[in-house]
């Protein structure tokens, strides 16, 4: 699998490493146990700065999504496509929670807030 | 052995490093330029032209062809005190002109090629999109490790043959110590060029010679690793023996300069095919009818790793 950065845009860069990371978990471009190449070779390869590659494997290390072996290298964790799906269903979660937190300090009950949402995946389902 | 024979492969030394390389070399120009931002090529035609100008591969013909002429010149005695050297004493003298001359094309080509590359740093910007894999790269994807293990066993054996032999006074020549440390020096230094090889971030000739460049130039290091002892063995050989047995320095000498010759002829086996962009010739590298992105000013081409 091939990773591409794009410097300039608003994402950070280790956060487009992660991203993509996450989508070839998800896709099965990478596979549990497959094994990633190195912080220097990666930030060599890109001609990005080590600790900016150093940075995504640690957040991607801390989400249980890669496992640091010391010498022996950086491997897809075996259930990395279980945690991408958790922290997935997580950022969802917080995504909706906000927009709850916003909807009820524009005034709106908690049934209106519901009845709000299940039109809204009526239209979406409805859509096709 | 004939002086003749020295003199032919300091000649096509000397077509192949002034005129094949930098005939190859020319056509990699623009690539190199879309290696550091695919799109600048493109977007900046005129740029891109004058820094792709080719003045520099008649540079580099003309000392061929000066070093050449000073050659030709000792070896048909028109150099002044060229008769009345002995065999032994014009062999030596043919290949320290050819040094010399050698040595100063390659500072004169290494101090282009870095103003070269300040330039290109300077007037292009590094691309917007980078691309790499995902894909570790470990030195056992390129040589087996047994390979590995023999050369470097190889290595240990010869050095340690050198110290022995200095340490039991067993050469003829004065000064071993210093000669000692060319075999240490060139060990080193080959080691390092074949981490490297791994290691080094993928570039245009990785694009447009394909997954197999790299391979090749890591074997390449191995090979250049395991002659670097067999001429040093030579030298020690001939140092223990003595000068009357064996002429071992003129002999290595003309075996390293006979397997560079090979290694640039390797290279130059590199061609570019009309309308599909280039490709190695060589059985293996590339499959036949695989296509490489041309890099072309006025085009969009977007390379591939």
């Amino acid at each position: 699998m091939d990773i591409e950065i794009r410097a300039s845009a608003p994402e950070p860069v280790y956060e487009q490493i992660v991203r993509q990371i996450h989508e070839g978990v998800k896709t099965g471009a990478l596979e549990p146990g497959e094994p990633l190449p190195s912080v220097r070779q990666l930030a060599g390869d890109l001609r990005l700065n080590r600790n900016t590659v150093a940075r995504a494997y640690k957040i991607l290390e801390d989400q249980r999504v890669i496992l640091t072996a010391g010498r022996k290298g950086t491997f897809v964790r075996q259930d990395a496509a279980h945690e991408v799906e958790k922290l997935k269903a997580g950022h969802a979660e917080r995504a909706m929670r906000n927009v709850i937190e916003g909807l009820k300090g524009g005034g709106l009950s908690r049934t209106q807030i519901s009845e709000i949402f299940k039109n809204a995946l009526r239209l979406e389902s409805s859509k096709g | 052995m004939s002086v003749w024979i020295d003199f032919l492969i300091y000649t096509v030394l000397i077509l192949t490093v002034w005129i094949g390389v930098p005939a190859l070399g020319s056509r990699f120009m623009l690539p190199l330029l879309a290696d550091r931002n695919a799109d600048w090529p493109a977007a900046h035609p005129e740029a891109a032209k004058a820094l792709t100008a080719n003045r520099w591969f008649l540079w580099s013909m003309a000392w061929g062809l000066v070093s050449l002429g000073v050659l030709t010149a000792f070896q048909f005695g028109l150099w002044p005190d060229a008769l009345a050297l002995s065999e032994a004493d014009q062999w030596m003298a043919l290949k320290d002109i050819n040094s010399v001359l050698l040595i100063t094309g390659l500072l004169g080509a290494a101090g282009w090629a870095a103003a070269f590359a300040v330039r290109v740093r300077n007037e292009v910007p590094l691309g917007e999109h980078r691309q790499a894999t995902l894909e570790p790269r470990c030195i056992d994807d390129f040589v087996p490790r047994w390979v590995r293990i023999a050369t470097y066993a190889l290595i240990g054996v010869h050095l340690a043959v050198w110290v022995v032999v200095g340490a039991l006074e067993r050469s003829t020549i004065p000064a071993f110590w210093f000669r000692c440390a060319a075999p240490f020096v060139f060990s080193g230094l080959l080691f390092f060029i074949t981490r490297a090889g791994v290691s080094r971030r993928p570039n245009a000739l990785d694009r447009i010679v394909g997954p197999g460049y790299r391979r090749e130039e890591v074997r390449l290091g191995f090979t250049l690793l395991i002659n670097a002892q067999i001429m040093f063995g030579l030298r020690l050989f001939g140092e223990v023996a003595g000068p009357d047995a064996f002429d071992a320095d003129r002999a290595m000498h003309l075996g390293l300069v006979v397997f560079v010759i090979a290694l640039l002829l390797r290279f130059l086996l590199v061609r570019t095919a009309p309308e599909e962009g280039m490709h190695y010739s060589n059985a293996g590298m590339l499959r036949s009818g695989e296509q490489n992105p041309r890099y072309t000013i006025g085009s969009r081409a977007r390379h591939q790793s």
